[in-house]
């Protein structure tokens, strides 16, 4: 018998005065015991609302069609307390982002206690607590903890959620999926906001689990290398529809569908090579204004040079001074024209160091060198020599702002001298560059799709003209084929403008599609540096092999 | 942690100050001799000049104004605000006498609009059906639009002149507070309602709820033990406005309730132009604004964990 089992499943959103839109259509699917299933699919393929009516979490305005059995129970549309005895004691349910998923204003311990006390008040006469019965939930707590793989739980018992770092807090998580010892666990992207170290421990840790347990996983991505990896089955759904389902090898060899062959070629972790310019044709006449009428574009033969930066942050907490080495006598150099990355884990100082180079926070001490020349450079001069495209597009796009406002706004700023008129048109070359249609020009950035708004932010770091851009995980947060597309649009814009690109990421499958050259930080120092190749194909150090081990996919072949 | 604190009560001190200055400025160097109030209009063109300033003496009314100022800053930091123009009690004293009264009031009206407002909003945000929740959502306008001073008086009208529950005339002991308590209550709910129900909604909506019910908690313990807690965390920050709605609400309840406190004796000074219990009135209540927000301000920290560590800015 399945754990669990949908039968062509159909859910729907409603909303006042809208047409229903329908988010998961005529999906079937099983888990059985002790099997792990993945679900891969891209934001908008229905992944996550599927699951979700596996165990009742779904908004109000959802309405499911079809059956949802757990445990042979027809589940489909029960109320919160009629579906309270299923959840945590038959099935688990991780959920998505760690950072918000735990009450902010409880210890970890007490969020624990209050799965536990659900499943062990069975069998007990008194409603209230009594001691005997407080130190028996609590031993339980602490067991599992250290189950779902943290080492000092008495430590962390009595600390609140912004106290840990976003793997622990996942840990927590499972614990807390684990605690009613459930049969089914249902994961929603529970590595996606993680690391690729700790992504590899906390599904090596699901992996254990399920061998000595026995219990079923559900697993939500849309990484289809963790997916290849790790599942028995895969299925793979879009718009709301499971396009293809088979067991690893069949996907990886086999991909009948052309949506699961794009994945697969999206996937950086599959890929070898380095990608190859096209070139894009650009009559910019009025952009060649804006960078003629102020400043020579720099001739020297490195960009940025980086020599023995240091950065200390101290914060007082208690009266106790904790300072911490953001970057510690970090040197790279970057050549014209080419891309460096940063890689390394979070908190391994990447983002102080483009700050730094970004003159956004000032070092304690060592030099940056832009285009070759040794003075600080004000303001004003940095920002059109140099821009940033940040990680998440919404956040740093005014929502208020048109497409056309939001790419000019830089030369609003610096060139007074540019009138209304050609401010368009610069905005339309702008649009043509980033390969967005005019009539986006205007939309509002909150109207666009997360590839749309990040070529506006591109767009929107090109208007002035500069020689450096530094992406600060500006792919990160975009679906993988959107992902591809972005990396080659930025491989195209580098041909074409001749930019020097400072590319921070976590993520060493993109680096070695996208990168010249590589330094691999770790705790504020650079661990290992020197062209993408050489680095990735023959790590020197262990941490290097370690994160290329880490990277889900890795060991695979098309 | 101390250092956030001694800077919170600077600040607390200046605006206690600031209001003693300004209730200075505007209540004793009006135009009209306060001891000219001391008399019916129509005997003022006959007071005996000779007794006016003895009078005048008497109070320490004829020496220069900022010697007046310093005089009555230093007695006030004792305390003393002088004595009573109306009464020629100290002033002090009728504030004294005048306080517990209003306190007791005041709590008991706080209790009970903390306790409907809390109970709108949870109702609220446990029922499933759309159209009820939206009915119970709609009563905290309904009651912030409505004027306090109408409603009193249908609360009289109502319960004492209909029913015959309660005395119109509010006396001592527990049956002559439920009304008054009552009438001040609902207007000061409106406002923490529309809160309550807000936040309450928006935490709902948080991702932990959803791991809250994932641990197989029921709708009521989710909202007891996750959500009540976040809900109500920011209605805190209000503390010092709902004291002054409580305060200016005093004001209106004890006249219509002929109930003595500082309402009653706020209403007899500005009528009587009694100036130094005025201006011990006007310490009194920036006092305890101040205080309340001081209150508010170290004990939020406490409560939220998260606020011991603050974070940096964007740029450095």
């Amino acid at each position: 018998m399945s754990l669990l089992s949908f039968t062509d499943v159909n859910i729907w959103y409603t909303r006042r005065g809208e047409q229903p839109s329908q988010a998961v259509a005529g999906v079937s699917l099983a888990v059985e015991p002790g099997e792990l299933v993945t679900i891969v699919g891209e934001s908008g393929s229905g992944k996550s609302t599927l699951i979700r009516s596996a165990i009742g979490l779904l908004p109000v305005n959802s309405r499911i069609g079809g059956e949802i059995r757990l445990d042979n129970a027809s589940v489909a549309g029960w109320s919160h307390n009629r579906f309270a005895r299923y959840r945590g004691t038959y099935v688990g349910f991780i959920p998505q982002d760690p950072g918000v998923a735990l009450n902010p204003v409880k210890p970890i311990g007490r969020q624990l206690e209050d799965a536990l006390r659900n499943r062990l008040r069975g069998g007990r006469l008194l409603p209230f607590g009594n001691g005997a019965h407080r130190q028996h939930i609590r031993r339980e707590a602490f067991r599992f903890l250290e189950l779902a793989g943290l080492p000092a739980p008495e430590a962390i018992y009595a600390k609140y959620p912004h106290e840990l770092s976003g793997g622990m807090k996942q840990r927590v998580l499972i614990a807390i999926a684990l605690s009613g010892e459930p049969k089914l666990l249902i994961a929603d992207e529970p590595t996606s906001a993680l690391d690729v170290t700790v992504q590899k421990q906390i599904l090596d840790h699901l992996d254990v689990l399920r061998e000595e347990l026995g219990i079923g996983i559900l697993l939500v991505t849309h990484d289809l290398g963790v997916a290849l990896d790790r599942a028995d089955r895969i299925v793979v759904m879009r718009h709301g529809r499971v396009v293809e389902e088979g067991t690893s090898s069949e996907i990886l060899h086999g991909a009948r569908d052309g949506y699961t062959r794009r994945l697969l070629e999206a996937a950086p972790g599959l890929h070898t090579g380095r990608l190859t310019p096209r070139s894009i044709d650009l009559s910019s006449l009025k952009l060649a204004r804006v960078a003629a009428g102020e400043h020579e574009r720099g001739t020297s033969e490195h960009a940025i040079e980086v020599t023995d930066v240091s950065k200390t942050f101290t914060t007082r907490r208690g009266g106790v001074e904790h300072s911490v080495k953001a970057a510690d006598e970090v040197s790279f150099k970057v050549k014209s024209g080419a891309t460096h990355a940063l890689v390394g884990e979070s908190g391994a100082g990447k983002s102080t160091i483009a700050r730094i180079v970004a003159g956004l926070t000032a070092a304690d001490s060592g030099e940056v060198r832009l285009l070759g020349q040794a003075e600080r450079w004000s303001r004003k001069r940095l920002s059109r020599s140099l821009q940033f495209v940040y990680q998440n597009p919404y956040s740093s796009l005014d929502p208020r702002f048109s497409v056309a406002d939001l790419v000019t706004e830089p030369i609003r700023v610096h060139r007074g001298d540019i009138g209304r008129r050609d401010r368009h048109e610069i905005a339309l070359e702008l649009l043509d560059g980033v390969q967005l249609p005019h009539k986006y020009a205007k939309h509002r950035a909150g109207e666009l799709s997360g590839g749309q708004a990040q070529r506006v932010a591109i767009a929107r770091a090109l208007s002035l003209n500069p020689e450096i851009v530094i992406l600060d995980e500006a792919v990160s947060a975009l679906d993988v084929s959107v992902q591809a597309e972005i990396l080659q649009l930025l491989a195209d814009l580098q041909a074409a403008y001749s930019l020097t690109y400072l590319f921070i990421t976590h993520d060493l499958g993109v680096v070695k599609l996208f990168a010249d050259a590589v330094s691999v930080l770790r705790a504020g120092s650079v661990v290992e540096s020197g062209d993408t190749a050489s680095v990735l194909g023959n790590p020197q150090e262990e941490y290097t092999k370690l994160l290329i081990d880490s990277v889900p996919g890795s060991h695979l072949t098309v | 942690m101390l250092t956030y604190a001694l800077l919170k009560l600077g600040r607390a001190l200046i605006v206690v100050w600031g209001a003693f200055t300004a209730s200075f400025i505007l209540l004793y160097l009006m135009p009209a001799s306060p001891i000219e109030l001391l008399f019916p209009p129509n005997e003022r063109a006959s007071i005996d000049p000779q007794a006016f300033k003895e009078m005048e003496r008497a109070y320490g009314f004829d020496r220069p104004t900022w010697e007046q100022y310093l005089d009555r800053l230093l007695a006030g930091l004792h305390g003393d605000f002088g004595t009573s123009v109306g009464t020629g009690k100290p002033v002090i004293e009728a504030i004294g006498e005048a306080l517990p009264n209003t306190v007791i009031l005041a709590a008991a009206a706080l209790v009970l609009a903390s306790l409907f407002a809390l109970s709108v909003a949870w109702v609220a945000t446990y029922l499933e059906s759309a159209w009820l929740r939206n009915l119970i959502s709609s009563v905290p306008p309904l009651l912030v639009s409505f004027p306090s001073f109408l409603l009193g008086l249908i609360i009289i009208k109502i319960f004492s002149f209909q029913l015959g529950w309660f005395p119109p005339i509010s006396g001592d002991g527990l049956r002559g507070l439920v009304l008054p308590a009552a009438a001040l209550a609902i207007p000061v709910s409106g406002p923490i309602a529309q809160l309550l129900l807000r936040n309450f909604q928006t935490e709902y909506s948080s991702p932990y709820v959803l791991t809250s019910y994932s641990k197989g908690l029921r709708k009521g313990q989710v909202l007891n033990t996750e959500v009540l807690r976040n809900a109500s965390l920011p209605a805190l920050t209000q503390g010092g406005i709902i004291v002054g709605e409580l305060l200016a609400g005093a004001v209106i309840t004890e006249t219509i309730f002929s109930r003595a406190g500082i309402g009653r004796l706020t209403e007899e000074a500005v009528r009587a132009q009694d100036v130094p219990v005025v201006q011990g009135i006007v310490m009194l209540v920036a006092v305890c604004f101040v205080t309340v927000n001081f209150i508010v301000d170290v004990s939020y920290p406490l409560v939220d964990p998260r606020l011991k560590a603050i974070p940096k800015g964007v740029t450095a």
